[in-house]
């Protein structure tokens, strides 16, 4: 039973392309597939709401793929069944994805008048050669576009994903694009490092040496550039990836690295709710074919409460926030953690200001090593 | 009936067809029916089919009808067939009276053949040598039997051409047998006198012990001596292999075969023993016993703390089949609780590492494998130091020596330069060289075995294309300049790195395995300095900076999920590694000294 709010998720896995970073499940449009897609979805919000009535949820986010594929009035429905079934707070903030290339005037229009009040839109690079070597269809003029359509639609919480990190990319060239990024006035900005995952085409173009990708250090230097540019254009951040004006940070992530609750519906869609995670099939055909009386959700995990421990403290030291140990889940189980903190306070990874442990610039640097020694410590010995 | 029986061995060089041929007399004299062939029916272990050698000895006792209308019972020994063995391989021969030499038509005569074929001669053995592999096409046998002749002395065309493989010669070789080995020797009557050829852990029946009887007979429920050991014992169960057990209630002078007692330990009747009655023994005991000693040691841990108590178990349970293998407790600063193991030789740790690790399901984390030092302290106590660490301070040293082998080396004349360059670099002594013909060339070598036990044996390969063999055999102690470096990581000594080295060599080493950390160690939380050092000087030092970036960029609600799998996999990785203070040091690295390339 959560006391704190929590964020609905939409995933909808048209697009146009595949990028060659991306790992999600994706789909190629067709009407037919997208009026199915929503129809299941509408009726999957249907079926788990009285699961989810003692729930209050502050947002409602729209991700892809590109969810601004979908007709808009399709997009539409699904809102209004949202609003109908869960108690969405009046000012809930409810964010879509959008690429610049197809982030048109009706369709920015469209959004708007559906009750979307934040765009995130994936402009990536700055860089020709840049969104090339992503697999991106856009150019770098679609982006300054899309903004100025967003805008004049009414969209003031925009935000702009940039991804760095690329092969060949320079601190010259990186400092431009994140001028450019900065021009455009964003509310909001995320910047993640290039990642090659397991089955994508950038993962196989790695493997195979057609692509090689900066080292460790060199990306670890374009990040700190990164956060040096962002923070002089006067954003603060929030979490390792992600930059915001104060009073725009985006509140659906938060409940992620917050570990509140959250549902999330579509297809490779996780929910989390109070240490169970659980997550809808990954195939389309499967999503639109579900037999009636199948399970909602393919794969289930329920945490012990040590992992859910683990989880709060290592998604909550992404952040600025930080974690507090006597508002983490776990209970007595939270002792566990305090001499793997002290060791990565002692090797300065984390520090503690107050009653909170927040990691340092280097530790933001090496999450994942503090991951490892919070939910491991001392494996090896 | 003494006349009608042949005690054999076969001497082969690995994959010369030692096996194949083993399993045709098998078949040709019915001692096996052929649906019943397993391939190479007398290497039972896994290991032994996998790497075409055979660990331990077992003999099988065949009926055969010679020619000559008469029936012989034909007792083949089998010899273990590695370098690590030669005692063992002795005292099987010292069980017969005949061998067959079996050379590879298309290799000629190999290093190890040679030595054991040497220890055979000496033993009085009659050679028959068999020329195998005619079919093959690369097949030279009119060059093989040369060699023969020139190595034995025996006239080219006594050696008997055949296939093991297609069954070519195998009655030849079954008559040369029966006709050119002699048939033992021994009176029944006379007071019990049996060889102790193998002895292994059954558990079924316990220690079961293989005898040559040399005179005398062995009876179900005798009371038996050994005369070594001094142990004694009562006979439960006497029989032979056909090669499936067969009980026969008595062994008579002559022949081969097994008896049970109620043995706890293979300790108590070891290899080259003299069996003999307890109330009437016979007058002295046969000579050639040793008490054999491992030559290397190294330590072994397991990798996973918990793991301790198995590995006791499964260390206890292989010594249960091995004698030769000794192990006991140790305490290392840096991967805690383990044991200090001794081996026969490389091989023979190489075997039982992976045995552990495949029958036992263990991850093992082991140390550079070390020679026996010996060491005369400034106060006249001698002290054998099989572990680095244990090396007094060097103010406290009045002599030090080390172990010395003799090296026999055949090699293609064309690579002789550089099997040469190897030794003199490994400091080794030259002895004789002779040239075999074929353009080979059998050359010695007294070398420090801590000079061997590391990569000699595949530097040796690499320096002829692999087509030179070698063969060790320990010889003696000799005074040596030697200097312990210690590897230091952020100012902590980690004793299972320390390595003993020639002083000549001590900085260079020291260098090349410093270099060689820093790459098996990866980058951490923290700097890593590396310092190679002998006493309280540093000769060589390294850093493994920091990591610098070890994040993942984007972590929103489905990316949790795969964030914890990642975060399984990294602690997988993690179980790999020994914590050293506050490094994390990966098992690899505890035998980067065999890994430098100098």
């Amino acid at each position: 039973m959560s006391t704190s709010t929590a964020g609905i998720y939409l995933a909808f896995p048209f697009c146009l392309s595949h990028c060659h970073y991306c790992s999600n499940p994706a789909a190629r449009y067709s009407d037919e597939a997208a009026a199915a897609y929503t129809a299941q979805m509408a009726a999957d919000l249907q079926q788990v709401a009285p699961d989810w009535s003692d729930h209050r949820f502050d947002s409602l986010f729209l991700g892809g793929g590109t969810p601004t594929l979908m007709p808009t009035h399709q997009l539409q429905r699904l809102i209004q069944t949202v609003q109908a079934h869960f108690d969405l707070t009046d000012d809930a903030e409810i964010t879509s994805e959008a690429n610049p290339d197809t982030l048109t005037t009706p369709v920015a229009e469209g959004l708007r008048s559906i009750g979307i009040n934040r765009i995130s839109i994936g402009a990536q690079s700055f860089d020709e050669g840049g969104l090339t070597q992503l697999g991106r269809l856009h150019d770098t003029r679609s982006v300054p576009t899309a903004v100025a359509v967003a805008r004049a639609a009414g969209f003031d919480n925009l935000s702009l994903d940039l991804i760095y990190g690329r092969q060949g990319q320079t601190t010259e060239g990186w400092s431009k694009e994140l001028a450019q990024a900065l021009s455009l006035a964003p509310s909001h900005l995320s910047a993640y490092a290039l990642t090659p995952e397991e089955g994508t085409v950038l993962w196989q173009m790695v493997q195979s040496g057609t692509v090689q990708l900066p080292d460790g250090d060199a990306t670890g230097r374009l990040y700190q550039q990164g956060v040096a540019a962002l923070l002089e254009g006067g954003y603060h951040r929030y979490e390792i990836s992600n930059f915001a004006r104060p009073g725009f940070e985006c509140r659906h992530n938060q409940h992620y690295w917050q570990m509140d609750d959250w549902l999330g519906l579509g297809i490779g869609a996780t929910s989390h709710r109070d240490g169970l995670h659980q997550m809808q099939t990954e195939q389309l055909d499967d999503y639109l074919d579900r037999p009636e009386q199948a399970p909602l959700f393919l794969f289930s995990e329920r945490l012990a409460a040590v992992e859910r421990l683990h989880e709060a403290a290592i998604f909550g030291l992404r952040t600025r926030q930080g974690i507090r140990l006597d508002q983490l889940p776990g209970g007595s189980d939270v002792a566990q953690i305090i001499t793997p903190l002290k060791r990565l306070i002692d090797a300065g990874l984390v520090t503690r200001i107050g009653q909170t442990h927040v990691a340092t610039e280097r530790g933001l640097l090496l999450h994942d090593t503090i991951g490892c020694e919070l939910a491991y410590p001392g494996v090896s010995t | 009936m003494l006349s009608h029986i042949r005690n054999f061995s076969i001497i082969a060089h690995i994959d010369h067809g030692k096996s194949t041929l083993a399993d045709r007399l098998l078949e040709f004299t019915g001692s096996v029916e052929k649906r019943e062939m397993q391939d190479q029916l007398l290497d039972d272990m896994d290991l032994e089919r996998e790497r075409g050698i055979t660990i331990k000895a077992h003999a099988v006792r065949m009926t055969y009808r010679a020619k000559d209308g008469n029936e012989y019972l034909l007792n083949m020994i089998d010899t273990p067939g590695h370098v690590d063995f030669t005692y063992e391989v002795s005292r099987s021969l010292a069980a017969c009276e005949g061998a067959l030499l079996v050379v590879d038509a298309t290799q000629g005569v190999e290093a190890q053949t040679l030595a054991t074929l040497y220890q055979a001669v000496d033993l009085d053995l009659e050679i028959v040598p068999v020329i195998n592999k005619i079919d093959l096409p690369s097949a030279d046998v009119t060059a093989a039997q040369l060699q023969v002749e020139e190595m034995v002395g025996l006239p080219a065309e006594d050696a008997i051409p055949a296939s093991a493989k297609m069954g070519i010669g195998i009655e030849d070789i079954l008559e040369a047998i029966v006709h050119r080995i002699p048939p033992p020797t021994g009176a029944t009557d006379a007071p019990l006198k049996a060889l102790v050829t193998d002895s292994w852990y059954d558990n079924y029946r316990g220690v079961v012990v293989l005898v040559r009887m040399i005179e005398g007979t062995l009876k179900k429920g005798q009371l038996l001596r050994a005369m070594h050991t001094g142990s004694t014992f009562e006979t439960t169960e006497v029989g032979t292999f056909l090669p499936a057990i067969s009980v026969t209630g008595q062994l008579l002078a002559g022949e081969v075969g097994y008896f049970t007692a109620a043995i706890k330990s293979l300790n108590d009747c070891r290899v080259g023993d003299t069996i003999t009655d307890d109330v009437a023994p016979c007058a002295e005991a046969l000579p050639g016993f040793k008490q054999i000693r491992p030559l290397v040691y190294c330590g072994l841990y397991s990798a996973d703390a918990a793991q301790f108590e198995d590995l006791r178990e499964a260390l206890k349970r292989l010594q249960l089949n091995d004698a030769s293998f000794v192990f006991e407790p140790e305490t290392s600063l840096a991967l805690g609780f383990g044991f200090r193991c001794g081996f026969l030789g490389l091989l023979h740790m190489e075997i039982i590492q992976e045995r552990l690790e495949r029958e036992y399901a263990l991850t093992l984390v082991s140390t550079a494998p070390t020679v026996v030092y010996r060491v005369t302290r400034t106060d006249g106590v001698v002290v054998e130091i099989d572990n680095p660490a244990g090396l007094p301070p060097l103010n406290e040293v009045d002599k030090l020596e080390e172990p010395y082998i003799r090296a026999s080396i055949i090699t293609p004349e064309e690579h002789l330069g550089s099997v040469m360059t190897l030794c003199h670099e490994r400091r080794g002594i030259q002895g004789d060289m002779q040239y075999l013909g074929g353009e080979r060339v059998s050359v010695t070598f007294e070398l420090p075995l801590n000079e061997v036990i590391l990569d000699f044996h595949d530097r040796i390969k690499s320096a002829t294309q692999g087509y030179a063999s070698f063969e060790y055999e320990p010889i003696d102690y000799r005074l040596a300049d030697l200097v312990r470096v210690d590897i230091l990581l952020n100012g902590e000594t980690v004793d299972a790195l320390s390595f003993i080295v020639h002083k000549e060599r001590s900085q260079q080493r020291g260098r090349v395995i410093a270099e060689k950390m820093k790459e098996l160690i990866p980058r951490q939380m923290y700097d890593v300095a590396i310092q190679a050092a002998i006493g309280n000087k540093v000769i060589a030092r390294t850093t493994v900076k920091a990591l610098r970036k070890n994040v993942t960029a984007k972590c929103y609600g489905g990316d949790i999920t795969r964030k914890r799998k990642l975060l399984e996999k990294q602690k997988a990785g993690k179980k790999r590694m020994k914590q050293v203070g506050s490094v994390e040091v990966p098992q690899e690295a505890f035998l980067a000294v065999l890994r430098v390339d100098e």
